[in-house]
């Protein structure tokens, strides 16, 4: 019989990784969109001395979207739910403004200057809004601006 | 209309790629070389279609309105193109055609049979990306609702740094393609010799110089950006570009060998295919979403599915046709292992089980997963202890290596100087902390410098900067991981405390009023520099916000940070937290170092296939 040639080694390596991706890709936890590793965690302190559950809910004033969903943050806050804002690339100044024209929804604002935060909540962009229950364990999250009452009331009933 | 056009032209070059495949792998050599142009010309031209649409915020192109928005400056309106998924694997596939058009008109590239396979396979390559463009994450698609505005760009990448990182990085990964295209050429061709690594040297040079540059960008926005102290996280996309970097190395050095001894052409042509796979890979990871992480795109299936087809057509055709075709490549010309070649095997193998060791690290966590074993993450302890504990021999032999003549070294002629080398870098690092790793350092940079006393050729100007610059950077590494200082105390006012080698003078702290937030304002004198760290407070939003002062220096970047008052230490006490951080510059240095022997390696290769 013919040697096998070493030479195919690298050839068998290329199709077991192959192999690997493809039975992660068929994999059904990864079927529905991949939400963001921080559900099922602890969110990650903010220095907010704020007693859970809360919305975590990253905004800015240079952000149409967010404009949009304020007044369903408004509602939130007159059910009693408590929403500690990020303030995502933004200015204290220009925050200000903002809050003045729809009204203040926070409990308390954080401001993230640099980005940092939302490397940390791992955010594609704002708005986006994270649901924090009593044991202070992150339930959900929301990429995009809420849409209308039902949206969120499906993301509140997330956070028992 | 110019995003019409610009769709159009990117159909075409699909259809254009697939005849620069059929014409290069058939030999048509003309018809190959024109489509290779137009290929190129073509993605160019969907490119600024795209771009039109950015600049111009049309707002019925889906890909416009979630990316950008009319009030964004001009020049994120352009970069926002390519800060996102479709856009960016726009940019990717126009860097491909670019390459492909490189390999056509390439001068000295003189084997006519390898440039045909080469743009054959390239333009393959052209098709597969231009097909996952099309079908799974077409940027050019309308809505018949376009809103007033659009949704801006991720604001993440709204920093310059970050625009021009992603580019870089993609130059870097996608040159390596032209790299595989022409080593899967010359295993069609059945020659692979010194000719073959003269030609695509600068392809490499290139591909290595971009690659090398895109990390060292997107380490110093992360220390800048990411708070302080980190520039490298080992995280899977970071390591995803790290694995090209190192087989890349390994490579240039391999062909070294191969251009003056004609020996290493197996090992050479398996790591010009391994780099660009390993690009691919890097490719596939980021952008199917199997491994969570901070660069990760927003994630659909199908994406993942599709390139993970494609990489198993090309690397797995490659390997293939590696296993069939390479037994067939002989080397005669032997050398003992105390040479020039021995040095860069040993180089090889050490940067090549880094690669590996990067590779199982980066994956263990998809393997157990798969096997239904623990959820894991693997960690900066793992990178430590086993890539960074390799890089010490690394080190010690990259000092040694370019001493030795080819072939065979003759009455150990070169431990003399070397002996030289090593006394002047013990004797600079002695008694520094931990002396084994400052010294490897230094080691390299005064042996990599003796190198000079003989030669100046921008050949050996060029290893002279890689090395170097190596040992500058592994300094800087150092410094910010080992050498951190951090002071927390408690001040009043006229307080005189040193931190490392800065004196620092607290003389009180003041209230000051912005438009509108008030802020505790410290005044600390750093060496003679009035430094203003606050403490701001916005009545409005009730909220408290931490200005920190920096101060950048050549031997390290110092920041001051106003803590809270301290009530039971006194009325006028307060905390202040001081951070030193040595030899960052150092670090930024030894990268620059590192990239511009790449520009030199791609000058030398350029001039050197003048002469015949």
């Amino acid at each position: 019989m013919k040697r096998i040639p070493l030479t195919i080694i690298p050839l068998v390596a290329v199709l077991l990784l192959v192999a690997l991706f493809m039975g992660r890709l068929a994999d059904p936890r990864m079927a529905g969109a991949i939400d963001s590793p921080l559900i099922g965690k602890p969110a990650p302190a903010l220095g907010a001395n704020i007693k859970p559950p809360y919305v975590i809910n990253f905004f800015a004033s240079w952000c149409t979207p967010c404009a949009i969903e304020h007044p369903f943050l408004m509602k939130m806050k007159a059910q009693g739910v408590q929403i500690i804002g990020i303030a995502y690339k933004d200015t204290p100044e220009k925050i200000t403004e903002y809050l003045a024209r729809g009204g203040n929804p926070y409990t308390k604002i954080v401001y993230d200057d640099k980005g940092d935060e939302g490397i940390t909540f791992g955010i594609t962009g704002v708005p986006e809004s994270f649901a924090v229950d009593s044991t202070g364990i992150i339930r959900t999250r929301l990429q995009g601006p809420f849409a209308d009452e039902i949206a969120v009331k499906d993301f509140l009933e997330a956070m028992p | 209309m110019a995003t019409e056009l610009g769709h159009f032209a990117f159909c075409l070059s699909l259809a254009l790629s697939l005849l620069m495949g059929w014409a290069g792998l058939k030999g048509h050599h003309t018809v190959a070389v024109r489509a290779s142009l137009a290929v190129f010309g073509l993605c160019v031209l969907a490119f600024m279609g795209l771009e039109v649409a950015y600049i111009t915020s049309d707002f019925s192109v889906v890909s416009v309105i979630m990316n950008s928005h009319s009030l964004k400056p001009l020049v994120y309106k352009i970069t926002g193109l390519w800060g996102n998924h479709e856009g960016s694997m726009l940019l990717w596939i126009c860097m491909l055609a670019f390459f492909g058009a490189l390999i056509a008109v390439m001068p000295s590239l003189r084997d006519e049979a390898l440039r045909d396979k080469a743009m054959g396979i390239q333009g393959l390559i052209s098709a597969g990306f231009i097909s996952f463009s099309l079908i799974t994450s077409n940027p050019f698609l309308r809505t018949d609702t376009p809103p007033f505005d659009g949704n801006s760009l991720n604001p993440v990448l709204q920093d310059l740094g970050l625009a021009f990182h992603p580019p870089t990085l993609y130059l870097g990964y996608v040159g390596f393609s032209a790299v595989f295209s022409l080593a899967a050429g010359a295993l069609l061709v059945g020659r692979v010799d010194k000719h073959w690594a003269s030609a695509i040297k600068p392809f490499v040079a290139i591909a290595w110089l971009a690659l090398s540059a895109g990390i060292a960008m997107g380490g110093k926005w992360a220390y800048y950006e990411l708070g302080w102290g980190g520039w490298w996280y080992w995280d899977p996309v970071e390591n995803a570009s790290l694995l090209p970097w190192l087989t890349g190395t390994a490579l240039l050095h391999s062909l070294l060998v191969l251009e003056s001894r004609e020996a290493l052409k197996r090992w050479t042509i398996l790591l010009a295919v391994a780099t660009f796979s390993l690009s691919l890979l890097g490719t596939f990871l980021v952008r199917s979403g199997v491994l969570s992480s901070v660069h990760a795109f927003a994630v659909d299936p199908l994406r993942g599915t599709f390139i993970l087809g494609l990489l198993a057509l090309y690397c797995g055709g490659a390997f293939a046709l590696y296993a069939w075709r390479a037994p067939a490549l002989k080397t005669i010309r032997l050398f003992t292992p105390v040479s020039r070649e021995g040095g860069i095997v040993m180089n090889n193998l050490i940067l090549v089980t880094m690669a590996a060791t990067v590779l199982t690290g980066t994956l263990y966590p998809l393997l157990m997963d798969a096997l239904g074993l623990a959820q894991i993450s693997v960690g900066a302890p793992y990178y430590n202890a086993t890539v960074v504990m390799m890089a010490l021999p690394l080190f010690i032999l990259m000092g040694i290596g370019p001493f030795l003549p080819w072939k065979r070294a003759g009455r150990y002629a070169f431990i003399k100087p070397l002996a030289i080398c090593a006394v002047i870098a013990l004797a600079i690092t002695f008694a520094s902390k931990p002396m084994l790793g400052v010294f490897v350092a230094v080691w390299l940079m005064v042996s990599s410098l003796a190198m000079l006393r003989k030669n100046i050729t921008l050949k050996s100007v060029s290893m002279v900067l890689g090395h170097f610059g190596l040992g500058l950077a592994a300094i800087g590494m150092m410094g910010t991981m080992l050498w951190k200082q951090e002071d927390i105390r408690v001040v009043k006012p006229n307080d005189t405390f040193t931190v490392g080698r800065h004196t620092l003078e607290f003389a009180g702290v003041a209230d000051v009023f912005g438009p509108n937030y008030g802020a505790y304002e410290a005044t600390v004198k750093l060496d003679g520099e009035t430094l203003h760290p606050q403490k701001r407070w916005y009545p409005v939003s009730e909220s408290e916000t931490t200005e920190a002062a920096i101060k950048l220096t050549l031997l390290d970047d110092v920041y001051v940070v106003l803590g809270e008052r301290d009530t039971k230490a006194g009325p006028d006490a307060w905390v202040l937290r001081t951070t030193v951080h040595p030899f960052v510059s150092t670090l930024w240095a030894g990268f620059a170092c590192v990239v511009l022997s790449g520009l030199a390696m791609l000058g030398y290769s350029l001039r050197g296939r003048q002469k015949p």
